[in-house]
């Protein structure tokens, strides 16, 4: 079980999260908000690129930061923008990134077939990534998120670049691994979570405006969809990011 | 194993074919410029024949030279100018030149002729009773006496002569000198190091030295001229590829950080089970890489020196602590020592270079700012690579600055790589 208790960050004078409570446990958690709300400051403390300025983050009880390499192992993570080397191809990307999490070399190439395999790259893993498309790319990120089995698994806008059947695809993987662990799904795009999330949290005012199920949330704001419940919930703000 | 696995998997990002490429103009350019620098450049005696000259009086007269010795030394001496002269004589006799004064006149009347018509036959007429058809050929004909014909101790026997017989007055000189020493002011730093130098030429295992200078024979005085000569022949040639090896260090480590934080790899390094300890895998790679490219680099281009000049190898034991000149170098190194010292201070300077610019790299958000942090670095490197060259020539500096230099380097590099990655761990990751 992830734990964020009371956790804030600012940078300088500017508070990007106030006072955060979360709890994650099984299921697909859809993180919703309009840009610039703190989703990806929230993200990057789960994954330890940012620490709280105040509060805790706990994994089955203990502080990550004193978990340090065994928390991270448990952590897949595709961050916003998905950095690989150019000139390598995608076995070599993802073999490099498999030493890095601690994969022995003896099983990641096979490790790394599997997942090329599953994000449908299985024909290209010796091509370089600099012939790739965005989607092609983004799909390596996935797999590269997959790498170490992990528990819990972390998408900062994963589908952008991703044309109408690999979203599908990646929706298929999503709803799998929920069954399992902890996948924490961070969008501004209503339709990628409308669809798959168990829970969706909405963070508003630097503080967590909603935590609950889809059903929960339609039912509070006497919407018949996801996006009208956005809109009610950000209006102005959420209008002012579409223009 | 697993940290063996990243440092491979670093090292290979640091070798990437653009940097292969680069590496390998670079290599061949500097090749091209300053490949040809070498021993033989210096005219003069054979150091294998210096050496065995050297050995031979070295085992007739020991170890000291005593008055009696002395004379039979110079005597010796007078007999081999005496033959060298009468080839000078025959040799200058096929071209009608008697002195080198002759060759400077006929130079001046070729300088003043050019001033008027290069073409004019008035240009020439110095060269007429000399037997040349113009001026071009007159000149190469000097020069080439003076340079490729005639033998270097032919030209220089009157220097030879003088040299032999100023040793003689020098010891006497440093003899009183040394005798004097307690009345010396301390005070003065060049009066100090003036001591140093003296009571150090003076020292037993100079004397022995001393002998030596005055048994060798050949273009160089003695053998120790040799040393000396390879010994500057070496610095200059290792001097472009300390440059190089510089240059190579920071081409080498600074694209890896900066290019992963431009790519966007460093969170997801980060994010991984390693973490922030990547950067150690990435900081050991670079120090790897900066001991591959002293040993492969500096290795070959010592390797070449010798290959060139392979008599050279004769020197290798012996004293570089000149008396000829007045020079000191520190503790008494030997030719063999000196070129270990030179590859060494190569080494140490370019692991404290690397270790900065491994931080400055990892500081800079993109290649510019990179840029112009690295090159003054590395010109600042060279710079004082060079300089710690002249330093060995003043006891002062070669006992205490010499060190010093490489001390703080390296302290100064250690201390910002601990300081930075024990920062840096701890630190946000913002982009």
């Amino acid at each position: 079980m992830l734990e964020i208790k009371n956790v804030s960050k600012s940078f300088k004078d500017f508070t990007v999260l106030k006072d955060v409570n979360l709890t994650f446990d099984r299921g697909v958690y859809g993180l919703l908000s309009p840009n610039g709300a703190g989703k990806t400051t929230l993200i990057k403390m789960i994954v330890t690129l940012l620490h709280p300025d105040s509060g805790e983050i706990l994994w089955n009880g203990e502080n990550i930061a004193s978990l340090d390499g065994s928390y991270r192992e448990l952590v897949g993570y595709l961050p916003q923008k998905f950095g690989y080397y150019r000139d390598d191809s995608p076995m070599q990307f993802l073999t490099y990134m498999a030493a890095l999490n601690g994969v022995d070399s003896a099983v990641a190439k096979e490790r790394c077939q599997k997942l090329l395999e599953r994000v449908g790259l299985g024909d290209v893993t010796r091509k370089k990534m600099k012939k790739f498309s965005g989607g092609m790319i983004q799909r390596v990120g996935i797999a590269n998120a997959l790498m170490n089995d992990p528990q819990i698994v972390i998408f900062d806008e994963p589908t952008a670049g991703l044309d109408p059947m690999e979203r599908v695809r990646f929706r298929h993987i999503l709803a799998e691994l929920g069954k399992t662990k902890i996948v924490i799904l961070s969008t501004h795009i209503v339709s990628d979570i409308e669809n798959i999330a168990d829970q969706v949290v909405m963070i508003k005012d630097h503080e967590v405006y909603a935590c609950d199920t889809i059903e929960a949330i339609l039912k509070a704001h006497i919407a018949d969809n996801l996006e009208t419940a956005f809109m009610n919930i950000y209006g102005g703000e959420a209008l002012e990011d579409a223009i | 194993m697993r940290f063996w696995n990243i440092l491979w998997g670093e090292m290979r990002r640091y070798w990437r074919p653009f940097t292969l490429i680069v590496v390998a103009a670079l290599l061949l350019m500097w090749n091209v410029l300053f490949g040809s620098s070498s021993f033989a450049e210096r005219k003069g005696t054979d150091p294998a024949i210096a050496y065995d000259l050297s050995v031979e009086y070295s085992e007739r007269f020991g170890e000291t030279i005593d008055p009696n010795e002395r004379a039979e030394v110079e005597a010796d001496y007078e007999k081999a100018l005496a033959a060298l002269n009468d080839q000078y004589e025959k040799y200058m006799g096929q071209y009608d030149i008697h002195s080198e004064d002759d060759c400077h006149l006929l130079y001046s009347a070729a300088d003043a002729a050019r001033n008027k018509d290069y073409e004019s036959e008035d240009y020439c007429k110095g060269a007429e009773r000399w037997g040349a058809d113009n001026l071009e050929e007159l000149a190469e004909t000097c020069i080439q006496i003076f340079w490729d014909k005639i033998p270097y101790e032919i030209a220089h026997r009157e220097q030879m002569t003088e040299s032999i017989l100023g040793w003689a007055e020098s010891v006497d000189e440093w003899e009183q000198f040394v005798a004097s020493l307690p009345t010396i002011d301390r005070s003065s730093l060049e009066e100090r190091t003036l001591k140093w130098e003296i009571a150090n030429e003076y020292s037993p295992s100079a004397e022995k030295r001393i002998t030596q200078v005055m048994q060798a024979n050949g273009g160089r005085l003695s053998l120790l001229e040799c040393v000396y000569d390879a010994g500057e022949s070496f610095q200059n040639h290792y001097q472009h590829w300390a440059a190089l090896i510089l240059i190579l260090c920071g081409l080498i480590v600074l694209p890896l950080p900066v290019g992963n934080r431009v790519s966007g790899v460093t969170p997801m390094q980060y994010s991984t089970h390693a973490g922030r300890r990547v950067m150690l895998a990435q900081f050991g790679g670079a120090i790897l890489n900066t001991l591959l490219v002293n040993a492969v680099v500096g290795g070959f281009f010592t390797a070449i020196y010798f290959l060139r000049d392979k008599n050279t190898l004769h020197l290798w034991n012996c004293p570089m602590n000149l008396c000829a000149y007045p020079r000191i170098l520190w503790l008494d190194l030997t030719f063999g020592q000196f070129v270990w010292l030179t590859y060494g201070k190569v080494l140490l300077l370019s692991l404290a270079l690397t270790g900065i610019l491994f931080v400055l790299s990892h500081l800079s958000r993109n290649y510019l700012p990179a840029l112009a942090l690295a090159i003054p670095s590395v010109i600042l490197f060279i710079r004082l690579s060079d300089k710690m060259d002249f330093m060995l020539n003043i006891s002062l500096y070669a006992r205490f600055v010499y060190p010093l230099t490489l001390l703080v380097s390296g302290v100064v590099a250690a201390a910002s790589v601990l300081v930075f990655v024990k920062q840096a761990r701890k630190a946000d990751y913002v982009n």
